[in-house]
């Protein structure tokens, strides 16, 4: 299968300054993907070197098969940059038929009216964008994205300068996309965000890949258990599984767990003739492991789509 | 590719600069050559504007002027603005060529100064219906595009050289090369009589220079009878121009956004 997006060793340096070493990222068709990262950690620019505004100084970067920016792929893929700028004796309207007609498409005024729809401006379609708000321009380079139904989208901060109804309904726009099978590489400062509608989460520290977390199939990594009759030698099966036990009163906290691998530790509590009165799972939110990995550990997880 | 020249049009006429330099040199222009008792004395004391012929060269001289000025403003900040503001990036990440990106800045550039200077050319006709010589005025229109090319050479390089430079280094440069053309003709001349060791280095180097000087001067013989034109000179402005657009191409294609 051809990766929607795929770099090796991608590096960037900016004079002195290194905005991107060493990237392996694989992004598959139809996954979203959430780039994570402090300013300054190279998500914008791993951005716009797959879209071919930047050339790598080292490394390759392939988008939907071909090398980045390639002239054969512009036309299937959409980009929503960090801090647009539109003309602003346009019309939102007028906006989208400049971008309609540099992409050689041949989309109705009725179509691109629907594009301003999804984004919330189909009630200022004729107004000039030299009056938009932050908010609203946000909206409009969102809508110029999804010009022609790209198969690949890069939103860069999309959420940037929205309120939260907007936030919410950027999400769900995020979502409809997915289930059309968009390919959508998203990067943004709002973990909540990412959270929710990315399938993957790749975080950038200094230009470096410090951890990927793979939001699909990540479940518990910590359980909280109320327990009777909890035998030392269970307390050591479970460490045996590779798991972190630790015991106080009726009280047995368990860390590292797998996905799917919590029945497996109830059995066992079980068996060994334990009582298990609660066993909740708790969630490590992506936001603590965020704040860990950015704090300076570094995970690598293995990337391959 | 007209898609974005249209654009850089629109918002080359949005620049309230350029209707400010337009209007004072209008204005300028009107009260010197449309007026019947306008002065303008030469280094031997003789008024330009007694004579027709005198009206057409310093006409021409203040079209080619305050237009080459006005294509200076109007181009300068063309490429920087959308680099800087990042409208650019839209426009990059679209199959578009580079070539077409930098052709819609040049096409774009050129056409709004040939506007402007269209305006600015409306003084001489006047000034030849007030001398009562509108059978000139096809001789004028003869003459017009030498002053077209001439802008757009000046508009070309300047777009040239902001695609590297800031928008202000850019119109510096831009002007320093306007005079240096103004008077190429002359420094040519020099440069051939000198016989200094440097001498070949300064026929060089006035290579680079557009050929704006000869090139109006060429066409101000069509106001003279009798004489004939060396269309060399204008072939060689338009290979100067030729080449620069080609370079502005290069420079664009090779700018990282």
């Amino acid at each position: 299968m051809t990766c929607a997006i795929e770099t090796i060793k991608l590096t960037h340096r900016y004079a002195r300054l290194e905005a991107l070493k060493d990237l392996d990222l694989s992004v598959a068709p139809g996954e979203c993907v959430g780039l994570l990262g402090s300013n300054g950690a190279g998500k914008s620019t791993t951005m716009k070197i797959l879209l071919g505004l930047l050339r790598p100084t080292e490394g390759r970067a392939a988008v939907l098969g071909h090398p980045a920016g390639h002239q054969s792929i512009r036309g299937r893929v959409g980009y929503s940059p960090e801090t647009p700028h539109f003309y602003p004796f346009l019309t939102a309207l007028e906006t989208l038929d400049f971008f309609r007609r540099l992409s050689g498409l041949t989309a109705s005024a009725a179509e691109m009216e629907g594009t301003l729809a999804a984004v919330g401006l189909a009630a200022v379609a004729h107004v000039r964008v030299g009056g938009f708000s932050k908010g609203m321009v946000q909206r409009l380079a969102v809508a110029q994205a999804l010009l022609g139904n790209p198969d690949l989208l890069f939103l860069d901060e999309p959420s940037s300068g929205l309120d939260p109804a907007g936030r919410v309904e950027m999400r769900s726009l995020i979502r409809r996309l997915k289930a059309r099978g968009t390919t959508i590489l998203l990067s943004t400062h709002i973990i909540g965000d990412v959270e929710e509608v990315a399938d993957r989460v790749v975080m950038l520290k200094a230009g470096r890949l410090v951890d990927v977390c793979d939001l699909q199939t990540r479940s518990a990594l910590g359980v909280t258990a109320r327990v009777d009759g909890l035998r030392p030698e269970t307390l050591e099966a479970l460490r045996a599984m590779g798991l972190h036990a630790s015991v106080e009163g009726e009280t047995l906290q368990l860390a590292g767990l797998e996905p799917g691998q919590e029945p497996a530790v109830v059995a066992r509590l079980v068996g060994d003739g334990a009582r298990v009165f609660s066993f909740t799972p708790m969630r490590v939110s992506l936001e603590q492991r965020f704040l860990r990995v950015m704090g300076g550990g570094a995970d690598h997880d293995d990337i391959g789509c | 590719m007209m898609t974005l020249a249209a654009n850089v049009i629109r918002e080359n006429l949005r620049n309230r600069v350029l209707y400010l330099l337009a209007g004072i040199g209008l204005l300028l222009m009107f009260a010197m050559l449309a007026g019947q008792g306008g002065r303008l004395s030469t280094q031997d004391g003789e008024n330009l504007l007694e004579t027709l012929d005198g009206v057409m060269r310093a006409g021409f001289a203040l079209v080619g002027a305050i237009g080459s000025l006005v294509t200076v403003v109007l181009t300068m900040n063309t490429v920087p603005r959308e680099y800087e503001r990042q409208t650019i990036h839209l426009v990059l990440v679209r199959p578009v060529h580079r070539w077409e990106v930098a052709g819609a800045f040049l096409l774009g550039n050129i056409l709004s100064a040939w506007l402007f200077l269209a305006i600015m050319a409306t003084p001489l006709f006047a000034a030849l219906s007030v001398r009562s010589a509108l059978h000139l005025v096809p001789v004028l229109l003869k003459a017009l595009p030498a002053l077209a090319l001439n802008v757009a050479l000046i508009a070309a390089l300047v777009t040239l050289l902001s695609s590297r430079v800031p928008g202000a280094a850019a119109a510096f440069l831009g002007l320093l090369l306007y005079l240096l053309g103004a008077f190429s003709g002359e420094l040519q001349g020099l440069a051939l009589a000198s016989k200094s060791a440097w001498a070949p280095v300064g026929r060089i180097l006035l290579g680079l220079v557009p050929p704006t000087g000869t090139v109006s001067g060429e066409a101000l013989k069509l106001f003279t009878e009798g004489m004939t034109l060396d269309w060399r000179i204008f072939v060689t402005g338009l290979i100067y121009l030729w080449v620069v657009v080609g370079l502005t191409v290069v420079s664009i294609d090779r700018k990282e956004a």
